[in-house]
């Protein structure tokens, strides 16, 4: 839906593009979000435009929305980019025109200006504070590579249910690469009233020295809104509330680490620190290695830190493990420690005498230079197998990485020959190799198929052949022609013929067949076949068969 | 099976005999003879010598005489012969770098995923290598009925299957719809064979595809859609089989 702002907005642009921005209101007090809305219409962006750094507020876009209207018969769309402004310091924030190109057309806002004022006291004393601590205490001035952390602590005597932190702007600071912030929530009892805490600890690094301003930290809660609807554990369901709570902006003096009593080979550590090592073993043969523990820490940033290289004349060679750094962050205090495994190869028997590891490092507290190191420490080292001449290399190597000069094409082929087997469906090879088996297997198929067209002797020929010559036929070979003759009369096979089978041969010929099949039966079992039932079998036999 | 017929026996001599102009245009490759490397290489193709490396090296020496189309429609017939080899892939994309027309190819979309990994000739002879075995098994099981085939049978069947069919859309493509790269400098594409309106104009080194031969004329089509008749001597086509136009005689300084 067009607002009706929006569509008196849309009247001058009946004819050309044109972009608007407003604000849900011209005033507002510190901490407060309110809507702001910047809207196009009859054009398109490829995408939100984001805003410039606007002094004193915090601009975050929220999404999109379009529509479209029909205003004096004509058609317009409007799109509207939301983002949600907060407001951070008292007195004005004036938000420049902005100008965008638009299609070629260039189209340009009103600048906007908002009053902001105080934030009025909030009911029951919710609070937000900052500041920025090292060691555990409030500072205002602080080092170049010096470890702070920013604390942001939110109270309310109400019950938190959702919270959003939104970091300030962090000038000449960086966040510290080995520890995240956290983010913790508690309760706790103030002059007898519950309260709901929010802290934030960022471990932040000064990395630019002047004079910074951190601008306030935002948190924006949800709380419950109690006493409107529902009772007892209704409540618990009942609406929220959303406040938005910013800190004061908080100044800094970043120094420059002195030049005075800076050596060389100053590790740019800030920080005060402690060191010692180990060694894992205090014997090793010539060639084989023993680990030395190397721990650093302290309460500045180790980050990217390594241990200085052992001279090419130590009469050891080293060779470091990459560091495991672990930091944390407890009651505003930042902690950091680094653990070193260097593996020691002495290279010759004898006593060794391992220096000292010594660094010069920085310490914010007394503003001077200090060197810490740790004890030195003593190995015996034994002949080894076939004692190795050991040479150091690494200061000789005098060999450079192969630089690249040009970018082409891949090379040529050496190899090159023609493709023989080319692949074409009219290849004889190709057709040969398919064809074959399946030549060979249609073959096959066409055989059987011939095999089972072939014409067959008609039974009732080779029945009649066979009463022929069946004069003297023995009751077995009797018993066969009455079961075939009588198969064929019936469409039945032979074996298959018994008493009740026979009973469905014609009327004619039914009785005479089952007294014949009993008669042959009893004959079979009885003791050979007489004249007669030789006669009657061969008779009954040719009149089924002429029965067809 | 086919007897092995005169023409049989002259296309196997020739692939013997065609060693020798590839050796000859390799070794002016070498020598850094690039226009008589590309016109033995050519000799060598439309002679029949045909391979993947062999249409490489041929737009090896053509880019090096600055034959930028040629050079692109040899990489071309190569990627065809052999579609899994990165450095045609990567020498297209040097050549397409030099053209003047943005086109982007089409991304090969179809069900047959294998098609862009393997060439036609592959897809062929794998889907004649699964006929010959499901026809073997076809015997078998006529032999010995008893004999358990139909497993065998599926496991080989299906694959013969996907391939006659991808190796017939393969040849589908190169005879009815080839790619094919414009040689000319400027190729006006018209509606209308030689006649009508100019729709678009095309560079040397441009890309499209072929969707009909009229005459001496083809009705070409962009990836966009856009179709437009052009003279079809100012194309070379993406066929391996088919001859080399003849390429650029002067060698770029």
């Amino acid at each position: 839906m067009v607002s009706a702002s929006l569509l008196f907005a849309a009247l001058p642009a009946l004819y050309a593009a044109e972009l608007v921005l407003d604000a849900d209101t011209q005033s507002l007090q510190v901490g407060q979000t309110i809507g702001l809305r910047l809207t196009v219409i009859d054009a398109a962006l490829p995408g939100a435009p984001s805003w410039p750094t606007v002094p004193g507020a915090k601009i975050a876009y929220q999404g999109v929305q379009q529509s479209v209207a029909r205003i004096y018969g004509k058609t317009s769309r409007t799109v509207t980019y939301t983002y949600a402004l907060t407001a951070l310091d008292d007195g004005e924030i004036k938000i420049p025109a902005m100008e965008l190109s638009v299609a070629g057309e260039s189209l340009r806002t009103e600048p906007l200006v908002l009053k902001v004022s105080p934030r009025a006291a909030t009911p029951g004393g919710a609070k937000a504070e900052a500041s920025l601590r090292a060691g555990g205490q409030p500072v205002t001035s602080a080092y170049v590579g010096q470890v702070l952390v920013y604390t942001m602590s939110f109270r309310t005597p109400e019950q938190v249910l959702d919270r959003r932190f939104t970091a300030p702007t962090f000038d000449g600071l960086v966040a510290e690469q080995t520890r995240d912030g956290e983010l913790r929530e508690h309760r706790t009892v103030i002059d007898g009233q519950d309260w709901s805490v929010v802290q934030v600890d960022l471990p932040l690094v000064a990395s630019a020295a002047g004079e910074r301003t951190i601008t306030p930290g935002v948190m924006a809660v949800q709380v419950p809104e109690l006493g409107r609807t529902g009772r007892g554990a209704a409540r618990a369901f009942a609406n929220v509330r959303n406040e938005v709570y910013s800190s004061e902006s908080l100044k800094l003096n970043v120094r420059p680490l002195p030049a005075e009593g800076r050596r060389d080979d100053f590790s740019g550590l800030v920080g005060e620190f402690a060191l010692s090592a180990r060694l894992l073993s205090d014997r090793v043969a010539t060639g084989d290695s023993v680990t030395m523990e190397i721990t650093l820490s302290g309460d500045g940033t180790l980050a990217g830190f390594s241990l200085p290289p052992v001279p090419a004349d130590a009469g050891y060679r080293a060779y470091d493990d990459t560091p495991t750094v672990e930091a944390r962050v407890r009651e505003g205090v930042f902690t950091s420690a680094a653990a070193f495994r260097r593996a020691i190869v002495p290279e010759r028997p004898g006593a060794l005498t391992i220096p000292a590891v010594t660094l010069q490092v920085f310490n914010p507290r007394t503003g001077q230079y200090e060197l810490i190191q740790s004890e030195p420490l003593t190995l015996t080292v034994t002949p080894g197998e076939g004692e190795a001449t050991l040479s150091t290399f690494a200061a000789d190597d005098q060999r450079r990485d192969v630089e690249a000069q040009a970018d082409d094409i891949a090379p040529l082929r050496p190899r090159a020959r023609p493709d023989r087997a080319l692949f074409s469906p009219r290849d004889p090879l190709a057709l040969g190799l398919v064809g074959l088996p399946w030549l060979g297997f249609f073959g096959l198929l066409a055989r059987e198929l011939a095999q089972r067209a072939r014409p067959r002797v008609d039974p009732r020929r080779a029945l009649a052949r066979r009463l022929q010559g069946a004069e003297q036929a023995e009751i077995g070979e009797l018993l066969g022609l009455f079961r075939e003759a009588s198969g064929l009369a019936l469409g039945r096979p032979a074996p298959s013929l018994d008493v009740e089978a026979l009973g469905a041969l014609p009327d004619k010929h039914r009785d005479e067949a089952l007294r014949l099949y009993a008669d042959l039966e009893a004959a079979r079992y009885g003791g050979g076949a007489d004249a007669g039932l030789r006669e009657r079998t061969l008779r009954l036999c040719r009149a089924l068969l002429e029965q067809g | 099976m086919p007897p092995l017929g005169p023409s049989t026996i002259l296309l196997g001599l020739g692939l013997a005999m065609a060693g020798e102009p590839a050796d000859d245009a390799l070794a002016a490759l070498v020598a850094g003879d690039y226009a008589e490397s590309s016109r033995l290489h050519v000799e060598a193709v439309n002679g029949g010598a045909v391979s993947g490396d062999i249409y490489y090296n041929l737009g090896v020496s053509l880019y090096r005489q600055d034959a930028i189309p040629e050079a692109i429609l040899a990489w071309r017939r190569a990627a065809v012969l052999a579609p899994r080899d990165g450095d045609i892939v990567m020498n297209l994309s040097y050549a397409r770098r030099r053209t003047q027309d943005r086109i982007e190819a089409p991304a090969l979309d179809s069900w047959m995923f294998w098609r862009s990994s393997f060439s036609f000739s592959e897809q062929g002879w794998a889907a004649a290598l699964f006929l010959s075995a499901l026809g073997a098994l076809g015997v078998v099981w006529r032999l010995r009925p008893e004999a358990p085939v139909g497993i065998p049978a599926l496991l080989v069947g299906v694959p013969a299957l996907a391939l006659c069919v991808s190796t017939a859309a393969e040849l589908s493509a190169l005879d009815d719809r080839p790619g094919a790269v414009v040689l000319a400098a400027e190729l006006p594409a018209r509606s209308e064979g030689a006649g009508g309106v100019v729709l678009f104009t095309l560079h040397a080194g441009a890309e499209v595809t072929v969707r009909e031969r009229v005459g001496g004329q083809a009705l070409i089509a962009l990836p966009d859609d856009r179709v437009g008749w052009v003279p079809l001597d100012a194309l070379g086509l993406v066929d391996p089989r088919l001859p080399f136009p003849t390429p650029p005689a002067s060698e770029a300084g």
